[in-house]
């Protein structure tokens, strides 16, 4: 647990006026078992953030611990203006209004497979938005042309293949208007080749202004893509800036190693 | 002072329940194991034998196989009394289960192992007494004494043939009294107690054989 | 042999009358035994103590007590509380207790057979915790039940002619009587579990085949 780089710590935590998430000394316990440690993070509106890191190192944790799929043991997590404290369980409607901004799209997909394509998109749209079935299937069809899929809406997600199941999830987060989108790892299940269509999907959604935290492996995307890189290993941030200037001249060693291994496979 | 005599009926009745639980699941276990060993046979004519008699015998309700033994046996072979009857009819319903179970459970023993000792040149009787038996043994134990929890209800049953256990005594003492509400709580109470300390008496096995015997 | 099948042709009429009870009893416990057994799945993992206990209570009772307790306790029990029960409606009341104590396990075990990850998609959605169970987990998780629901379904057959106790005229009690009248009553006995396997084998082989197919999909 050596140099952090201190300076770009200090000016993630930039209280600008249009920022619209905060994290400030937030970790995570399993038990006895440390995961985070004194994360300090913040993300301005139409940004788009890659945390990029080695397995373990609690990406897809700190990602969970936004959306409170788990609580954090400690810190604070403000999304607009919705403040989750560690110290008090959130209320039912906190953690409501903190789901309407966020939508998140899970490295397993997790579509619900007994309903169809369409039924996927639309159901949290009627339940969640009150939306009628006209309207929310509308909506529905008009995402599902995005990404290219249309044609699926009457299939079960079994007919599809992983790219397009992929976009179909992504289509089903964004159908509730999130004013965030979270990617955990959205590619990592998928063979290569299939994984640039989900990913061409996340870059038109990245210039369309929307704004969104991926925890990715996929380096290009994190370079070219991304405003922003966030590195993480063993549980803390442990370097952070531009993400030219992170993927191609990152003055941690322990980034240039992960970069360089990363690159040379 | 009514209900203590209650009780007291039923407990007579007790060792003749757990007799008979016993008893049939002794013949069941050891009925079992030809059984099972038929079903996991290589010769598919063998396996089709023992899968068709596991699958007609739990396909009958047990009622009807102890009616059919108690008085057909009766009429044609030989005189059974009602207790024998009821033992061979449950005997033979737990046999067919707790070949099954023991199926599971050999399948569930790692192939690496049956290959290991065969290349170590072990004899299928070392194999089977060394390696197999104690394994299935303790990977079947759960199930079985689920099975064999079943098993003490399903001796009610036997009631209808008139074997003097515990919910023969209850419906004799309803038919008497008319205070049947009070008698079978009292039984059906009794029957879970019972219950509780064979499953007791189970995990503490279980976890005695775990110490000795890892996964 | 020729004696035997006009026997049983004779026979045949009354003992299918009998099993036309049987399966209708089957039928009426199941239906009411089955969503009360969905219901006590969720009970017995409830946060709500009281709702938690009393579900437990009622799984205990409904699956520790021989069905033929269950069955006399309706029957000749209730009475003492002045409740009288046809034998047909304490049949259904204890069979249908005994289904809702034994599938709420089935169908806790499917439950927890849907994948992790169905739950947490509902939640990001912000889909209310009812209306997930309701449309997401507990369609999937009776899918997954299915093969050991049919199963359970098939003892339940077998579990009316029990009911032959408290006077229900249900296969095994016309069997009896047939056998009483004729005193051929290994004949009849063999007709009657005849008839029984004649339903419950072809599920059993419709079960396994569900089981092969539906572990294919995982």
């Amino acid at each position: 647990m050596n140099s952090m780089t201190i300076e770009n710590h200090n000016s993630s935590v930039h209280p600008s006026s249009d920022t619209i998430l905060s994290i400030e000394g937030v970790g995570k316990k399993f038990g006895t078992i440390r995961v985070l440690e004194g994360v300090d993070f913040s993300l301005s509106s139409g940004e788009v953030v890659a945390i990029i890191g080695p397995s373990g190192s609690g990406k897809s944790t700190l990602l969970r611990c936004i959306n409170q799929l788990e609580p954090q043991t400690e810190g604070i997590i403000r999304v607009g203006d919705v403040v989750i404290d560690a110290l008090h369980a959130p209320s039912k409607q906190q953690l409501s209004k903190l789901q309407r901004k966020l939508g998140m799209v899970f490295q397993s997909f997790n579509l619900f497979p007994h309903l169809t394509v369409l039924e996927n998109v639309s159901l949290a749209q009627r339940k969640v938005l009150g939306r009628s079935k006209r309207e929310a299937d509308e909506r529905s069809m008009q995402l599902l042309t995005r990404v290219g899929l249309a044609g699926k809406a009457e299939m079960y997600p079994s007919r599809c293949s992983g790219g397009q199941q992929q976009r179909i999830a992504i289509s089903r987060a964004l159908a509730l208007d999130p004013e965030i989108m979270l990617f955990d790892e959205p590619t990592s299940a998928l063979d290569p080749e299939v994984g640039l269509e989900v990913l061409a999907v996340m870059r038109e959604l990245a210039n369309s202004g929307m704004t969104m935290i991926v925890v990715t492996h996929e380096m290009r995307f994190a370079e070219q893509v991304s405003d922003r890189v966030v590195v993480m290993a063993d549980g803390r941030i442990i370097e952070e800036g531009p993400s030219k200037d992170v993927m191609r001249n990152p003055k941690h060693e322990r980034v240039q190693k992960f970069l360089t291994a990363v690159r040379d496979r | 002072m009514e209900t203590f005599n209650f009780l007291l009926a039923l407990l007579k009745a007790v060792p003749w329940s757990l007799a008979l639980t016993i008893s049939s699941f002794g013949i069941g276990a050891l009925l079992a194991i030809p059984l099972c060993m038929m079903r996991i046979s290589k010769r598919a004519g063998l396996r089709a034998i023992a899968l068709s008699i596991t699958v007609f015998i739990r396909s009958i309700p047990p009622i009807v196989w102890l009616f059919f033994i108690f008085f057909s046996f009766s009429e044609f072979v030989v005189q059974l009394n009602a207790f024998v009857a009821a033992m061979l009819g449950l005997g033979l319903i737990t046999a067919a289960n707790l070949a099954e179970i023991y199926r599971g459970a050999l399948q569930a023993i790692p192939a690496g192992q049956r290959e290991a000792s065969h290349v170590l040149g072990l004899s299928f009787w070392d194999r089977a007494s060394a390696i197999m038996v104690p394994q299935v043994f303790r990977y079947s134990l759960p199930a079985c004494s689920t099975y064999a929890i079943g098993l003490l209800k399903d001796t009610a049953i036997a009631s209808t043939i008139g074997v003097p256990e515990m919910a023969q005594v209850a419906y004799q003492i309803s038919q008497q009294t008319f205070k049947g509400l009070e008698i079978y709580a009292l039984a059906g109470g009794l029957y879970l107690v019972i219950s509780f300390a064979m499953a007791w008496l189970s995990r503490s096995v279980d976890t005695g054989l775990r110490a000795r015997i890892e996964r | 042999m020729n004696d035997l099948l006009s026997n049983w042709s004779e026979w045949l009429p009354e003992l299918f009358d009998g099993y036309k009870f049987s399966i209708q009893i089957c039928t009426l416990a199941l239906l009411w035994g089955v969503p009360v057994g969905l219901m006590l799945a969720i009970g017995t993992d409830s946060k709500t103590k009281l709702l938690r206990i009393v579900s437990i209570c009622l799984v205990e009772l409904g699956r520790g007590a021989p069905v033929l307790i269950l069955l006399q306790f309706f029957y000749f029990g209730l009475p003492n509380a002045h409740v009288s029960l046809s034998s047909a409606a304490a049949s259904i009341l204890a069979l249908g207790w005994s289904t809702a104590a034994y599938t709420s396990e089935i169908i806790r075990g499917g439950l927890k057979a849907v994948p992790a990850g169905q739950r947490e998609a509902a939640v990001t959605l912000g889909l209310p915790t009812m209306t997930a169970m309701r449309i997401v987990i507990i369609p999937q998780a009776m899918r997954i039940c299915l093969p050991p629901l049919l199963g359970f379904a098939m003892v339940m057959l077998q579990t009316t002619s029990l009911c032959f106790t408290i006077a229900l005229p249900e296969l095994v009690a016309r069997a009896n009587d047939i056998g009483s009248a004729s005193f051929q009553y290994m004949s009849v006995l063999m007709l009657t579990g005849l008839m029984y396997a004649a339903v419950c084998i072809p599920a059993t082989v419709i079960t396994s085949q569900m089981e092969k197919r539906l572990s294919k999909h995982i």
